[in-house]
């Protein structure tokens, strides 16, 4: 038995040691391998991006040969509501999956838990149109998942974007320090279409790149501290990651790139993007900066954005 | 075989200590020949030999270490808090009771610093070690030769795990080897519950191997002033034997939880997962934990030397402890910091209800009824203090365990019986006792916690009874054979001083 400021202590000790030995994952022996779905979990909402989210789905299944269990996501599931789209005719093998939970992320959850699946396609907002919300809020069942989820989480945005010509370009956006770097690099990898482009972006944001060139100048007056020697700095930090995709990009015939991205603009909203591209975000879940950067860049999205979450503490 | 020489009186008590201790036969009997006059003229002769105070006194005094000690087992307060508290409340009633002076306090502490110094010394030496990332490289660097197979991968854990608490203490090991065995089964799809508490169980048996590999190691190897190497000849073969114990009592109750036989094709699987894990990503600076491994080895080497030196076991942690924050420490004050201040605050808590609850003879009163009850036979001392020690220490923390048996095995053997077998079946048995219960023991609390919050699995009590408590009646009956058969053939060492009371 432990009182509550001795279980505190003991977490963060645990996480301490848990996140030193997944930095040894994240490197590996240079190589990344790439992940690809086994079993997908397809959340529908009765929202007009159902139909992309069966797209993607049916993009897994034709490519990887992936199971698809399909759950009902909406809020209200009676006999009254709008049947949702007959997944059964697009993709071969799927199969309903049913849970009791009344909300839509307890379902979710459960439904991970007991089927063992391995990415989540989710609507976002989920049961709301994104032109409802637009970059002002993900909904309460993203918020909830990107903290408890511990599989990765495709999140389909707009209905109009077409998942499988993202996976032309996947963009692994990199905004801090992150155990789990090399898997989101390893999905990037697994997910990408063949002869198409992944790109590793390293990004301090300008507001963040002001904060912290504040702060080195307040304790060294005299350093420049200029872009060019962060975006160096960013690259040296990076450099066993890069090293690994640069690697595994030239046994695949994939385009590779590394863009260090400091002290760009954030992007402006959702209408930002008319290219097709896949954004892998890594995230610690028990890392706030994290979590703002993620989510900031959900809602911001248009694109399809793929969540690969570490250090999730079970509940 | 096992008879030894016929109770002879305490020299401590006098010679008429057995005949005057009082019979607890009823409150106003006690109050008529056990007075306020009878407690004054205990403390008139107060000093190193306590003289027994009246039966009321004993116990409330009992009375109150009893609740601190079921304060402490039931965390309603912290512990820390439980025993401090105690320590004040006995200390005020032995005043207010003019039991004792109150310089004697300081005698109370006094024989106990010894124990302070090492456990600063090791806190500082083990965090500055820890930090460099040298364990965590190591056992990163064995398990990846497993190459992921369970039952390689299984015998592995438990054998590091083993090494990892003889060198390290429980507290640290645990939290490297709880969070590899979540990171690793994460990675190779394993359950990690068997794993997590093969790894708590196998931590009680290294906790036994060596003086510095558990607090109750150090209290009663100081109490006792037995030479580490005393260690590696006594304790270290049972450690192992009860290691083995353990290991095929959780393959037994584990053989339907792993995939215990696996192919060549699902071999080679594991292989190339367990080999994206690389050591050397987690080390920072190559030559601090250099640097690191050679000061904690030449510690070690300082504890097997310390008597041959004539030095303490204290100085020798403290040394280490300066070595690691000057080459090998990057903040001193973290760790510093890091020192285990609750412990040892508890520990002075302890060390004074222990010290006030002895003031009042009470703990003497204890020891002759277990000579009496064992008839001053070995063959009876030894089981009965090995049941009693392990049973308490899976239910009470063992360190206040241990802090309480010490004077007791003191006055047992002040009066005639070997002490050496007595303070080995204290070490081994308090150590054991932790695998009863799920909070018997740091390393269990630990292995549950992690897996609780890293995966939502609990583990019930039943659960962790039917596991661990079986691996400890096992043990702990081995323990009992394996000290009566050592010392019947002579093979404990004498210790160079006996204590005294």
């Amino acid at each position: 038995m432990l009182d509550s400021s001795g279980e505190k202590e003991l977490g963060r000790d645990v996480d301490d040691a848990m996140r030193l030995f997944e930095q040894s994952k994240t490197i590996g022996d240079g190589h990344i391998n790439p992940v690809r779905p086994s079993r997908v979990l397809l959340v529908l909402d009765g929202s007009n991006q159902d139909d992309a989210s069966i797209v993607a789905a049916a993009h897994f299944r034709e490519r990887f040969n992936t199971e698809t269990l399909v759950l009902d996501g909406r809020r209200q599931m009676d006999d009254h509501a709008d049947p949702l789209p007959d997944v059964g005719q697009r993709i071969s093998g799927s199969r309903p999956v049913s849970e009791t939970d009344s909300e839509p992320h307890d379902r979710i959850l459960s439904a991970v838990n007991r089927h063992d699946v391995d990415l989540v396609v989710l609507p976002c907002p989920l049961g709301r149109s994104i032109d409802e919300l637009g970059a002002a809020s993900v909904g309460t069942a993203t918020d909830v998942l990107l903290s408890r989820l511990s599989v990765p989480m495709l999140i389909i945005r707009q209905a109009e974007k077409d998942f499988v010509a993202s996976t032309s370009h996947v963009a692994v956006v990199v905004g801090s320090e992150c155990d789990v770097t090399a898997r989101a690099a390893g999905w990037a990898l697994g997910l990408v279409r063949p002869s198409g482009r992944v790109s590793l972006n390293l990004v301090i944001e300008k507001e963040q790149f002001e904060n912290m060139r504040s702060i080195v100048r307040s304790m060294d007056p005299a350093s420049e501290m200029d872009v060019r020697e962060f975006s160096d700095a960013l690259t040296k930090a990076h450099q066993s990651l890069h090293r690994g995709l640069t690697e595994a990009a030239k046994q695949r015939s994939i385009e590779y790139e590394m863009l260090p991205q400091a002290g760009g603009d954030s992007p402006p909203g959702i209408a930002w993007a008319d290219r097709q591209v896949l954004i892998v975000l890594p995230i610690e879940v028990d890392d706030r900066f994290a979590q703002g950067f993620v989510h900031d860049r959900i809602r911001r999205s248009a694109h399809p954005v793929l969540v690969v979450p570490g250090h999730v503490v079970a509940r | 075989m096992f008879a030894v020489a016929p109770l002879s009186p305490p020299a401590s008590f006098g010679h008429d200590f057995c005949v005057s201790l009082p019979r607890f036969d009823g409150l106003g009997f006690m109050l008529s020949d056990f007075g306020w006059t009878s407690v004054a003229a205990s403390v008139a002769d107060a000093g190193d030999t306590p003289e027994p105070a009246a039966a009321w006194i004993m116990l409330l005094f009992a009375a109150v270490m009893v609740a601190t000690y079921v304060g402490v087992a039931v965390e309603r307060f912290h512990k820390t808090v439980a025993a401090l508290c105690g320590a004040a409340v006995l200390v005020a009633l032995g005043l207010f009771l003019d039991l004792f002076p109150y310089e004697t306090i300081y005698d109370f502490l006094k024989e106990d610093l010894n124990i302070f110094g090492v456990i600063i010394g090791t806190g500082i030496l083990v965090d500055v070690v820890g930090k460099s990332g040298l364990f965590h490289f190591i056992s990163m660097w064995i398990v990846r030769l497993t190459g992921g197979r369970t039952t390689t991968l299984y015998v592995t854990l438990c054998l590091v795990t083993f090494a990892f608490v003889s060198v390290l203490t429980i507290v640290p090991a645990m939290l490297i080897l709880s969070s590899l065995v979540l990171v690793i089964c994460k990675s190779l799809g394993y359950r990690p519950m068997p794993l997590l508490l093969s790894v708590a169980i196998c931590a009680n048996s290294g906790a036994i191997a060596t003086f510095a590999s558990g607090l109750p190691n150090i209290m009663i190897g100081t109490a006792a002033k037995i030479p580490y190497m005393d260690f590696l000849k006594v304790a270290l073969p049972y450690a192992a034997l009860s290691l083995f114990i353990a290991m095929a009592g959780l393959r037994f109750f584990f053989r339907g939880d792993l995939p215990w036989k696996q192919s060549e094709a699902e071999a080679a699987e594991l292989k190339q997962k367990i080999e994206s894990f690389d050591p050397w990503a987690m080390v920072e600076n190559r030559r601090v934990l250099l640097r690191s491994g050679i000061i904690l080895l030449t510690t070690v080497m300082g504890f097997v030397f310390a008597q041959t030196l004539g030095v303490g076991m204290d100085f020798i942690a403290m040394v280490g402890a300066t070595a690691a924050l000057l080459f090998a420490g990057k903040g001193v004050e973290d760790a510093i910091a890091k020192v285990n201040w609750t412990v040892i605050l508890f520990f002075m808590g302890l060390f004074v209800i222990i010290g006030c609850v002895r003031e009042t003879g009470a703990l003497a009163w204890v020891a002759a009824q277990v000579i009496d009850l064992s008839d001053n036979q070995l063959g009876l001392l030894i089981p009965l203090l090995g049941v009693f020690s392990a049973v308490a220490s899976s239910i009470v923390d063992n360190i206040p365990v241990a802090a309480t048996l010490i004077p007791i095995v003191r006055d047992i053997s002040d009066a005639g019986v070997p002490a050496e077998p007595l303070w080995w079946t204290l070490i081994v048995c308090c150590n054991l006792g932790g695998n009863g219960t799920p909070i018997g023991s740091i390393s269990c609390v630990i292995a549950i916690y992690a897996l609780k919050r890293e995966t939502g699995k609990h583990v019930s009590w039943g659960q962790f009874l039917k596991i661990g408590g079986s691996i400890m009646l096992l043990q702990v009956a081995g323990a009992i054979l394996y000290v009566l058969l050592i010392n019947s053939l002579g093979w404990i060492p004498s210790l160079p001083e006996l204590p005294t009371a």
